[in-house]
């Protein structure tokens, strides 16, 4: 196996490549159990990561020679202090993992609405132009900004609604993504009502919210025309997967 | 539990310490999650008895076994210690390798730190560092290779 591919299956891992990019780099170095190696690699990661906790625990438990007088009296204290530090480490390292899971998902899963193509000659919503331009050069906290301004200014549509709840979500400000996007995600008639619903599973998995995102799931997987079906159902099988 | 079946204080620790590390490989793959209701110290627990039962078999004091401390170990708790098994094979594969591999791996994979901040750690340029990140890699798969043929 080459730099090459180990550079691609850590990129996979990560969410940075898609699994077909990666089969296509194994096919042109002749590599045809590409799956059997990106298990290898994914436990062998693990377990570079397990022989760094036990080092890190045998530190933390081991009792330093000099200081055993000491230690001897205060022997169960200490061990039930060391217990409860192990117990409070798996507990982050627990969270950890789970916030590196929506994290690694979230960026395979990650879609970028890139905007629409307002023309100011033809709008004359200028405040809204305005908005929508910044959105279109990525600037989403200015675009948040003036498109909550608009919204407060009692201007309601469902264009202010979605690409609000778009920047809030791609600023990381899920949270706030949620309402303007829920909102959409319940109305049919809205041209944004399907975007709005994958938008929505994305700030679930942006927050963390693993079990939330599986509750969100199953009205797109349910819609074979839904334009995110496929990433639904792939996303689904994921989450079931690591249950 | 571990002195109250056969075994010493620093048994005790070692099993303890080898639950958290079973518990933790499980849950970096993804194939732990907690349930709503349950306690991780449950988990921990379980784990824990299930490492020192097979510690007791594979040393055949079968007889030491108290028959309640067998019973009711959830199925999920035995995958999990199967995995773990796994990952203590390539771990032990990962220890052979050589001191500067160790360091660096365990730099880039465990303390997540970048390449450039390895480089200037292990005095290295940021290139070099990034070939021997490959190479220990390389090497620790060959180790793998000739284990599992052997």
């Amino acid at each position: 196996m080459t730099a090459a591919l180990i550079a691609k299956i850590e990129a996979f891992l990560e969410g940075r490549l898609s699994k077909d990019a990666l089969h296509a780099q194994a096919e042109l170095e002749g590599v045809t159990n590409i799956d059997e190696e990106i298990k290898w690699f994914q436990d062998s990661q693990v377990a570079i990561e397990a022989a760094g906790l036990r080092d890190q625990l045998q530190e933390a438990l081991s009792q330093p020679e000099e200081k055993k007088g000491i230690i001897r009296q205060l022997g169960p204290l200490r061990t039930g202090f060391a217990i409860a530090a192990s117990i409070l480490l798996l507990v982050v390292v627990y969270w950890g993992m789970q916030s590196e899971q929506s994290t690694s998902l979230y960026a395979t899963y990650e879609y970028v609405d890139p905007g629409l193509p307002v023309l100011m000659s033809q709008s004359d919503q200028h405040q809204l132009y305005d908005a929508l331009s910044y959105y279109s050069e990525e600037n989403y906290t200015v675009a948040a900004q003036k498109l909550r301004l608009l919204l407060e200014a009692g201007t309601k549509s469902d264009t202010i609604s979605y690409y609000l709840g778009a920047s809030l979500l791609y600023q990381g400000k899920p949270e706030e993504a949620v309402p303007p996007l829920t909102t959409l995600s319940e109305d049919s008639a809205s041209p944004f009502h399907l975007r709005a619903q994958w938008l929505l599973v994305l700030a679930a998995l942006k927050e963390n919210q693993l079990a939330e995102a599986q509750q969100l799931l199953p009205i797109i997987v349910e819609n074979q025309t839904h334009p995110f079906f496929e990433k639904a159902k792939q996303l689904q099988l994921e989450l079931d997967k690591s249950e | 539990m571990v002195q109250q079946n056969n075994g010493n204080e620093a048994e005790a620790m070692d099993i303890f310490q080898e639950g958290i590390i079973a518990l933790w490989t499980n849950i970096s793959q993804g194939k732990f999650l907690l349930k709503d209701s349950a306690k991780l110290s449950t988990y921990l627990f379980a784990m824990c008895r299930n490492i020192w039962i097979s510690k007791l078999r594979k040393q055949q004091k079968t007889q030491a076994i108290d028959g309640q401390l067998e019973a009711n170990i959830p199925a999920e708790i035995n995958e999990m210690e199967a995995q773990h098994e796994q990952i203590q094979e390539l771990e032990q594969q990962f220890r052979k390798l050589g001191e500067a591999c160790r360091q660096l791996l365990r730099l880039f994979y465990y303390k997540k730190a970048s390449i450039r901040e390895i480089a200037q750690e292990m005095s290295l340029t940021e290139k070099t560092a990034k070939n021997n990140k490959y190479r220990c890699m390389q090497n620790l798969r060959a180790l793998y290779k000739t284990e599992s043929q052997a």
